[in-house]
């Protein structure tokens, strides 16, 4: 198992250098640098080239791209170009975390609301209690976050004023072990509004697979067995049906949770969450490449390692499966 | 179940006998899907608006200005005096806004028919071009050798890795340049034309569709993997058979049910992904309508004027919605297993 | 197998039990500001809650260029001069007079020496003043100034706005690497005197000073901490108030200080010790935020605007327009063959109908424009009829917009363009909601007046838009009008006419030449009279600026001025605060009754 997960991580080494080699390159070809402007007015070349002078940006591409190579052994992903004295390091610090939060507790409501809908639907199929559950698990995905969020803040908390509109409840400095934010009320009624903006859109993912995997499995002979054996229904499909149908929906929890927390930008910006789904965009389009590079790396990492983390979780869910 | 399984896979139709499926079945098994068959006729309805929402598919051909259709009114057409109307104000010109008029005073509804293409085609032409990229990709290497499998489904792993709003800006920036040179070729042209009338993002979802087609590749290369050891292809080989046939005659037909099914199932992201590009500023030109383009433009105007927004994210919502019945439908009726 | 489906109940379980969590508490209004909300006692510290939109890149004064970092500095910083919120006219601050020699060259700076380094202390909650090895309280001085300027002429500093400061002589060389810093031609006396020299007599210099670039900084701060001086638990300030929090790009705390003489000594100064920032950069949920009482003060988003200020406006007279010194203007690309025409360039000016657009649009009360340079700058001549008067309102003595388009339409008709047939034209703009709007209500509008024109809008990424508009970018990407706005670095014409467009010293994107064979003999005027004007008399320099403008706008039409921007806020009643270019938050003064009522 250990030999497996070290050839794993090696199989990404080149893949992981590539990805950096060729967003690199890609930012680079990108018209216009991080130091043509500075808000609404462009800036003389003499300060041009003193900034880039400063960033090293004057050098060749190649001694560009091996001084960031060492920084990466280093563990040093450079300096922030359009925030000056941040390191991309201490941004990532800053708002990973808060993103992670966030794309945590709306795939534990995707889950949610998507298992029981995708359960109700298998079981009842063509049903217009198929319909409905699977409606109400796809709405979510199907109306845009732009409209949603606005929409939640304008009746939850401008027209009933039940929670604050936005930010966030808890900062890196309050975090534990720099991940695990404070439980305080704060931190959970400023967290219902962006989680339930979010989470909706991906129970229907979990309702889908629900669906689909029981619908597979309650057709199993082992399935036809228990019920031969005079089981109730709801005790076959409880104890036998759910436990193997299951597999896949928690194998998808960890390449999802990459996804949902780089795709957190609109969902980030509309309630002024410090997080890191901006970044992905803003970094492009302010030119500033260590973050380009930072945030395109922290994905890949993040997904080469859920994509292990799936491997894994089938072989500890399924005996049948062996790796070596 | 072997090393590199991802989302893209399980997220799939589950995985197809190995009975070939008459489209009788399919069809039938799809019927008995209500809320597919409503999805359809949706869909129907959003193709048919968009083809006949003005005369341009008439005077794409025969050249001229094209007229309104089903819109009352051209999607550009502004009534700066009653910007932001509410539904039914009829003005003094004799101008009726049904669903009321935007902040330049544009007829909400006309917009919102109108958006239907640029929403529809964009979808459309990207599923369209990463399902066949994706479907060639996922057969080549699921038929190959090992060791060509293997490669290309690292290349596969590795564009997964990229930022992809790097690539919208590039494809941008080359195909304006491109639509700047005044190119004989009459295929670029009539490229170039078509790009131009969608408000310059056209080109930008073919190239959407040329980078999406990694989940695709997969899919196609599973089911690939699966069919190419079956009793039925090892038996067409023993009769002297080439690849090139096998594929076509015996892999193409069984892999290509599910495919389309996830290509359906697809649809909706790539419709979500125009109007998240319009929120970050990258979707088509104004004063071209989409939906993505109206809602982002006047989400800030949901409290006074709800229609603006709402409009707009009603059609997006139906169709989305559609799209997802109808992939659901279509994925139970592609698999007997799940047929009762 | 009863492994996993442990699993699965325990995800299900900790799922239920994070929700119902959430869903226990009810919140009263108004207590949601986050931590630092119930500060504010019966006795509490009076507490403004503000939004910044969004993180500030800096809090450097060498490094700030931008409204939101320089809005912190100005708080947190004091330099040699001020600018007055009325006038904006140099006053007093560090520097307590000053004086320029008889040739103009040499500017004399006269400090006061009591205002201390201060820093907060996170323990005792309090800002103390800074104290030296012999625990003596440090003072601003000016040898920092002159740290100050060297440090931000310095090309290791890499500041942004260093050119702002070539006017000062050697700076330039020191930045671009040709001279030694310690040439730069700034020298403190003695503690309380600097001198200053300057490359040309600049009457407007005592204005520069007052920017952040060339405000004193700690050395020994600096040197200690390098880049990361500016955090919170780093950095020592002198004005009147000190930063004690700083989560970035989430929030800032400042604190008053105590010890900065601006409390007792300027009649103008409010009350507010505390000042909760947050950096929220989405408009429609700042207003949400102000709605809910999680702001004292918002910007108003442009659809809300009739709410806000229209007729029986729920909002009372919480609304609030002021005057901002930026002017938003089309440049035309003059080398491109659709607008190389002055005539065309000076019909499609004239087919802007600025009023609508500025009423029926963008509803903040801006004033449509007839000159570039905005009218809250020395040497404006904006309004004035004899510039450009097609675009002012027969009110203010200009044609009106219908007898504009009439002479707009003759003007296309005498240049070959007949209603616009035979002219297309692209107009470029970068991402943004506003400018789409107002690119789609100008497209409008020149459709209106010329029915046969054909005009594009093109929309490109911020990075993408300004390559194309620089001078050497290949022109077919080039569109033929650009968008963009420019806001004064200090109130002067020179500021606008001279350093946007004069094609020696500015960016000079509209590529006018002195050989356009059109316009030439206008640019060389140009060209020769915004330069005379900076040494000439303030006096002759006026009629200088009106002739500049008159060429610019009109006769050479390189430029559409469309309008003057405004500060569009949305205030408690309980806040008192002035709306000038800066926020002064020094100034704000807020009723805690008030805010504690609600």
């Amino acid at each position: 198992m250990t030999a497996y997960i070290i050839r794993r991580l090696l199989y990404a080494i080149p893949v992981l250098f590539c990805i950096i080699l060729v967003t690199f390159l890609l930012a680079r070809s990108l018209p216009g640098g991080p130091f043509d402007r500075a808000g609404d007015k462009t800036l003389p070349e003499s300060i041009r080239q003193n900034l880039e002078a400063k960033y090293g940006l004057d050098d060749p591409a190649y001694i560009q791209f091996a001084n960031y190579l060492g920084g990466i052994v280093r563990g040093d992903l450079g300096p922030s170009y359009s925030y000056r004295g941040r390191s991309v390091n201490q941004i990532i610090k800053e708002s990973f975390p808060i993103s992670l939060q966030l794309g945590i507790l709306s795939i534990l409501l995707a889950v949610i609301i998507g298992i029981p809908a995708g359960i109700i639907a298998a079981l009842k199929q063509n049903t217009w209690i198929d319909y409905s559950s699977s409606f109400v698990a796809i709405l979510g995905v199907s109306i845009p976050n732009i409209v949603l969020g606005p929409l939640l803040i304008y009746v939850v908390s401008v027209q009933f004023g039940w929670l604050p509109a936005a930010r966030w409840g808890a900062n890196y400095k309050q975090f534990y072990f720099g991940w695990i934010p404070p439980m305080t009320k704060d931190f959970w009624i400023h967290a219902i509004l962006p989680v339930i903006t979010l989470g909706t859109a991906f129970s229907a993912t979990f309702a889908r697979l629900t669906r689909a995997s029981l619908l597979q499995t309650i057709r199993e002979d082992y399935i036809r067995t228990a019920r031969a054996k005079g089981l109730t229904e709801y005790g076959v499909i409880m104890r036998h049906a759910m436990k193997n149908s299951m597999i896949p929906v928690v194998t998808v929890f960890g390449p999802l949770l990459i996804g949902v927390v780089t795709g957190s930008f609109v969902v980030e910006r509309i309630f002024g969450i410090p997080g890191m789904g901006e970044f992905f965009v803003t970094s492009i389009t302010n030119r500033d490449y260590p973050i380009v590079l930072g945030t395109t790396l922290l994905y890949s990492v993040g997904l080469v390692l859920a994509n292990i983390g799936v491997d894994l979780a089938y072989a500890w869910l399924d005996p049948r499966i062996r790796y070596d | 179940m072997a090393a590199g399984t991802t989302t893209a896979e399980m997220t799939s139709a589950a995985p197809v006998t190995r009975r070939r499926t008459p489209t009788g079945d399919a069809i039938r098994q799809l019927r008995k899907n209500k809320m597919a068959v409503v999805g359809l006729i949706v869909i129907l309805i959003m193709i048919f608006i968009a083809l006949f929402v003005d005369t341009s598919l008439f005077t794409f051909f025969t050249g001229g200005k094209a007229q309104p259709l089903i819109a009352p009114y051209h999607y550009a057409e502004v009534d700066f005096l009653h910007a932001n109307a509410p539904p039914l104000t009829r003005t003094e010109e004799g101008k009726f806004y049904i669903l009321g008029t935007d902040y330049l005073g544009r007829d909400n509804l006309s917009r919102t028919l109108y958006g239907s293409r640029i929403s529809l085609s964009v979808a459309i032409v990207a599923a369209t071009v990463s399902l066949i990229v994706g479907l060639i990709y996922g057969m080549i290497s699921g038929y190959g050798s090992a060791v060509r499998d293997n490669f290309m489904m690292r290349v596969v792993d590795f564009l997964y890795g990229f930022p992809l709003i790097i690539f919208i800006i590039l494809m941008q920036v080359y195909f304006k340049a491109l639509s700047a040179t005044d190119d004989t070729n009459p295929f670029v042209a009539w490229l170039i034309r078509i790009d131009d009338a969608m408000g310059g993002i056209f080109l930008v979802f073919v190239a959407i569709g040329l980078l999406n087609w990694l989940g695709m590749a997969r899919i196609a290369r599973g089911q690939t993997l699966s069919f190419k050891r079956k009793e039925f292809v090892e038996a067409s080989r023993s009769v002297g058979s080439n690849d090139g046939r096998i594929i076509r005659k015996h892999i193409l037909p069984n892999i290509l049910g599910p495919c389309i099914v996830a290509e359906t199932l697809a649809i909706p992201g790539y419709i979500l992904l125009e109007s998240f590009l319009s929120f970050i500023g990258l979707g088509a030109n104004p004063p071209t309508p989409s939906w993505g383009i109206m809602i982002s433009e006047t989400y800030q105007a949901m409290r006074v004027a709800p229609m603006n927004v709402f409009a707009p994210a009603v059609a997006l919502t139906l169709t989305t919605l559609a799209f997802n019945f109808l992939g659901d439908g279509l994925r139970d009726a592609f698999d007997p297993r799940l047929a009762d | 197998m009863y492994k996993r489906s442990y699993v699965v109940m325990l995800l299900l379980a900790l799922a239920a039990m994070v929700f119902s969590a959430c869903a226990a508490p009810a919140v009263p209004a108004g207590d949601s500001s986050g931590s630092d909300g119930d500060m504010a006692g019966d006795m509490g510290p009076v507490t403004v809650r503000y939004n910044l939109a969004t993180e500030p890149p800096t809090v450097d004064p060498a490094l700030s260029t931008d409204t939101t970092s320089s809005a912190v500095i100005r708080s947190i910083d004091v330099g040699l001069t001020r600018l007055n919120p009325e006038d904006s006219s140099a006053e007093p601050s560090l520097a307590t007079d000053w004086s320029q020699s008889d040739d103009g060259l040499t500017w004399t700076f006269n400090l006061r020496t009591d205002i201390p380094w201060v820093k907060y202390n996170a323990d005792s909650g309090e800002v103390e003043e800074v104290t030296g090895d012999d625990g003596s309280v440090m003072y601003v001085t000016a040898p920092q100034v002159e740290y100050g300027i060297k440090r931000a002429c310095d090309p290791e500093t890499a500041s942004d706005y260093a050119y702002i400061l070539y006017v000062i002589d050697g700076c330039e060389a020191a930045n671009i690497g040709e001279g030694a810093v310690d040439d730069i031609a700034v020298t403190a006396l003695d503690d309380a005197t600097l001198e200053i020299s300057t490359t040309y007599a600049a009457s407007f210099f005592p204005q520069i000073v007052s920017m952040p670039t060339a405000f004193p900084t700690p050395q020994g701060v600096i040197e200690e901490f390098g880049d990361v001086w500016t955090e919170a638990d780093n950095i020592v300030s002198n004005g009147p108030y000190a930063m004690s929090e700083w989560i970035h790009n989430d929030s800032m705390q400042l604190v008053k200080n105590p010890f900065s003489p601006l409390w007792a000594e300027d009649s103008r100064a409010g009350n507010v010790d505390v000042y909760n920032f947050v950096m929220i950069e989405e408009a429609s949920t700042e207003f949400a935020m102000y709605e809910n009482n999680e702001l004292d003060d918002s910007t108003v988003p442009q659809d809300q605007m009739d709410a806000v200020f229209g007729d029986g406006s729920a909002y009372g007279d919480e609304g609030h327009i002021a005057p901002n010194n930026c002017t938003y203007f089309y440049g035309f690309i003059t080398k491109k063959e659709a607008v190389s025409d002055p005539n065309v360039r000076r019909a499609l000016s004239m087919a802007v109908d600025r009023v609508t657009l500025v009423d029926q649009i963008l509803k903040g009360g801006q004033e449509p424009a007839n000159s570039f340079t905005n009218p809250a700058n020395f040497g404006t001549v904006a309004f004035d009829p004899e510039v450009a008067p097609w675009a002012l309102t027969e009110d203010l003595g200009g044609t009106g917009y219908a007898a504009a388009v009439e002479m707009g339409k003759q003007l296309m008709a005498d240049a070959g363009y007949p209603d616009g047939e035979g002219l297309t034209l692209t107009i470029g703009h970068n991402v943004s909601e506003g400018h789409a709007r107002i690119a789609q209500a100008i497209q409008a509008m020149w459709t209106a007046a010329y029915p046969a024109i054909q005009v594009n809008i093109e929309t490109q990424e911020w990075g993408v838009y300004l390559d194309s508009i620089e001078n050497d970018a290949p022109m077919e990407n080039k569109p033929d009008v650009y968008r963009l706005g420019w806001c004064a670095d200090y109130p002067h014409a020179n500021n606008w006419v001279h350093e946007v467009f004069n094609p020696d010293a500015g960016s000079n994107r509209i590529m006018i030449t002195p050989d356009d064979p059109a316009i030439g003999d206008l640019v060389a005027e140009y060209t020769q009279l915004t330069k005379d004007a900076q040494t000439a008399s303030p006096e002759d320099s006026l009629a200088m600026y009106k002739r500049a403008e008159q060429l610019l706008v009109d006769e050479m039409a390189a430029i559409i001025p469309i309008y003057f921007y405004t500060t569009v806020r949305i205030t408690k009643p309980w806040l008192n605060r002035l709306y000038a270019n800066d926020p002064y938050f020094e100034y704000w003064t807020l009723d805690q009754s008030g805010q504690e009522g609600m």
